[in-house]
């Protein structure tokens, strides 16, 4: 049972890390991006692609672990890269047509694998376990690593972006999305930092990746495909654009209620189950269309106010 | 000898399909000056403006910075080069703060970088402090700190007016563009702005340049005033000379202008 606990939690808390960094780019700076599953790919084949060209017949752990670093950094720079690759043409776009550009993106990147023999083409990657083998008698140490990887990731996702958010770019960032024109006018460089939210955002997608093809051991294209990109999508727009705790605790619900509706629900029915995904888009959209928290953090909603610091000064009503 | 023009434009057209903006547009700031520009509504003031701050690009013409060409130049590097401005239709970051607002335009001169923000350096920590306190200096010389933390679309109309100028000196400019500054103001709030517009011109040794319908409150406060209808320059003087110009006369209140007023002339207030 807690082997299953963990395994979902280290999938849920790699979606986590894809939601936050496209709530960077969508959420916090405005763009509107379709193509996060591409950098996710690009992630994760360039750590599978790096970990099978270095790592030697039978690797010692101390091998495996610097072959991982070393792809996880790799994958991280190889999706940045491809930020900058598809951020220099396509961010002089706007709203919709920026979406199909970068929608465009992720289809090419998952086609151009799945075309490529020495990525595995159609058939997939497979990488050697570097830091435990997942054996009968090794299970449980195996996920629990990777969740604590995972959730780590999670933890250096969040505490970045938030340093950003709270410095002078992410201020810079956060006028585009209020208003792009005042914001230039008062010297922000738009190209800066547009592309700077997509290389941050596709950066921790490629860490994402990396993790992920560290996990599985085993990726295949069709994995990377546009449901993906709408999933992460989802998760940001039903937690709220603008709202970190609103995307974790979006990822969290989505990803808990999809599980249990492919575990609970009879075969001949689950594929319904995307149905009602894509209801429960439209419904979020028309009731709140800011999404769960809109541009709020949890600790700054009023029931999280009422839970935790009914004593707070701060908070009594004035005099 | 004449001092070196802060703002030069030459002959500046702008054209949009068949419709011309602004004609043959010809302006000199000098440093320190405090220029009106006035005219109808459509006569292309607000063209003017985008052009000096490079949203358009002039169609034929050049206009120079402190004797630097500005063509080719995004905004951001022209308001780098020393120019800000309000706007007409207010264009607050609505969802930041208040201090929000004004922190945000110091990014031009924001000198650490992503990691040192990432790794909270000792120069970013150094560089925040500053720019707060600069920020929360400029709030208060608009009565605006006790809104520090509240949204910028929270404050009242006036407010929201204040808070842009407040923000449009925190790139620290030497050029200040106002776009309809007293809009939306009673008498006393235009009375206050007037005031406060004379005391930032001295405190940060400004140029101004302002838009405005109120013709009390730009006869009282400029020194020189221009008039444009349908983009072309059609007069251009002291206040007092404007006021007894018959073609401004006829622009404003049409070619039967006889016997209509311009407003009363006031006692003169000395600049600065």
């Amino acid at each position: 049972m807690l082997y299953y606990l963990l395994e979902h939690l280290t999938h849920m808390a790699l979606l986590m890390v894809l939601a936050l960094g496209l709530n960077l780019i969508n959420g916090y700076t405005g763009m509107f991006s379709l193509g996060h599953h591409g950098f996710f790919a690009v992630g994760a084949y360039a750590a599978g692609a790096l970990t099978l060209a270095v790592t030697p017949a039978a690797p010692s752990l101390g091998v495996g672990l610097g072959v991982f670093a070393l792809s996880a950094l790799g994958g991280v720079l190889a999706a940045a890269a491809f930020g900058v690759v598809v951020g220099v043409p396509c961010l002089r776009l706007r709203g919709d047509y920026l979406a199909i550009a970068t929608l465009g993106f992720g289809e090419i990147v998952r086609i151009i694998i799945q075309n490529t023999e020495a990525l595995g083409g159609a058939r997939g990657l497979e990488v050697p376990y570097l830091l435990l083998t997942r054996g009968v008698d090794t299970q449980l140490p195996y996920v629990a690593l990777y969740a604590a990887l995972a959730l780590l990731a999670v933890a250096a996702t969040v505490w970045t972006l938030r340093a950003v958010l709270r410095s002078n770019h992410g201020r810079a960032m956060i006028a585009i999305r209020e208003d792009e024109i005042a914001a230039e006018l008062l010297g922000v460089n738009l190209m800066k930092y547009k592309l700077a939210a997509f290389i941050l955002g596709a950066g921790f997608a490629g860490l994402a990746g990396a993790l992920y093809t560290h996990f599985t051991t085993q990726i295949e294209p069709r994995e990377f495909g546009l449901l993906k990109g709408i999933y992460i999508l989802l998760y940001v727009v039903l937690g709220g654009m603008g709202s970190m705790s609103g995307t974790l605790l979006a990822t969290a619900l989505l990803y808990i209620l999809d599980k249990m509706l492919l575990n609970l629900l009879p075969p001949e029915i689950q594929a319904w189950r995307e149905v009602a995904f894509a209801l429960m888009l439209v419904l979020v959209m028309i009731l709140r269309p800011q999404g769960i928290l809109g541009q709020k953090e949890l600790y700054q909603t009023r029931l999280w106010r009422r839970l935790f610091k009914r004593a707070s000064p701060a908070e009594a009503p004035a005099p | 000898m004449t001092p070196t023009p802060l703002l030069h434009a030459q002959r500046v057209t702008k054209r949009f399909g068949g419709l011309t903006a602004v004609a043959d547009f010809n302006l000199t700031l000098l440093p320190g000056e405090l220029v009106g520009l006035i005219g109808p509504n459509g006569a292309g003031k607000t063209t003017a403006f985008n052009l000096i701050t490079g949203v358009y690009a002039p169609s034929e013409g050049h206009i120079t910075l402190a004797q630097q060409p500005t063509r080719g130049l995004t905004p951001d590097r022209i308001a780098a080069r020393g120019v800000s401005r309000t706007f007409q239709n207010i264009r607050l970051f609505d969802a930041m703060t208040v201090l929000e607002n004004v922190k945000t335009a110091y990014n031009l001169n924001t000198r650490y970088t992503f990691l040192d923000a990432i790794l909270r350096t000792r120069r970013f920590r150094d560089e925040e402090d500053l720019i707060h306190q600069r920020a929360l200096d400029l709030l208060r010389l608009f009565r605006l700190e006790d809104d520090a933390h509240a949204r910028a679309d929270s404050l009242a109309y006036g407010e929201q007016r204040r808070l842009e100028i407040a923000r449009a000196l925190a790139t620290q400019p030497r050029l200040l563009l106002l776009d309809e500054p007293a809009a939306g103001m009673n008498a006393q709030e235009t009375e206050e702005l007037m005031a406060m517009i004379r005391d930032i011109k001295t405190r940060f040794d400004l140029t101004i340049l302002l838009i405005e319908h109120d013709m009390r409150f730009v006869m009282q406060l400029c020194e020189r005033i221009i008039v444009l209808e349908y983009g072309r320059i059609i007069a251009e003087g002291t206040p007092q000379a404007i006021r007894e110009d018959p073609r401004v006369i006829a622009a404003y209140l049409g070619d039967a202008a006889e016997g209509v007023e311009l407003p009363p002339q006031e006692p003169h207030h000395a600049p600065g």
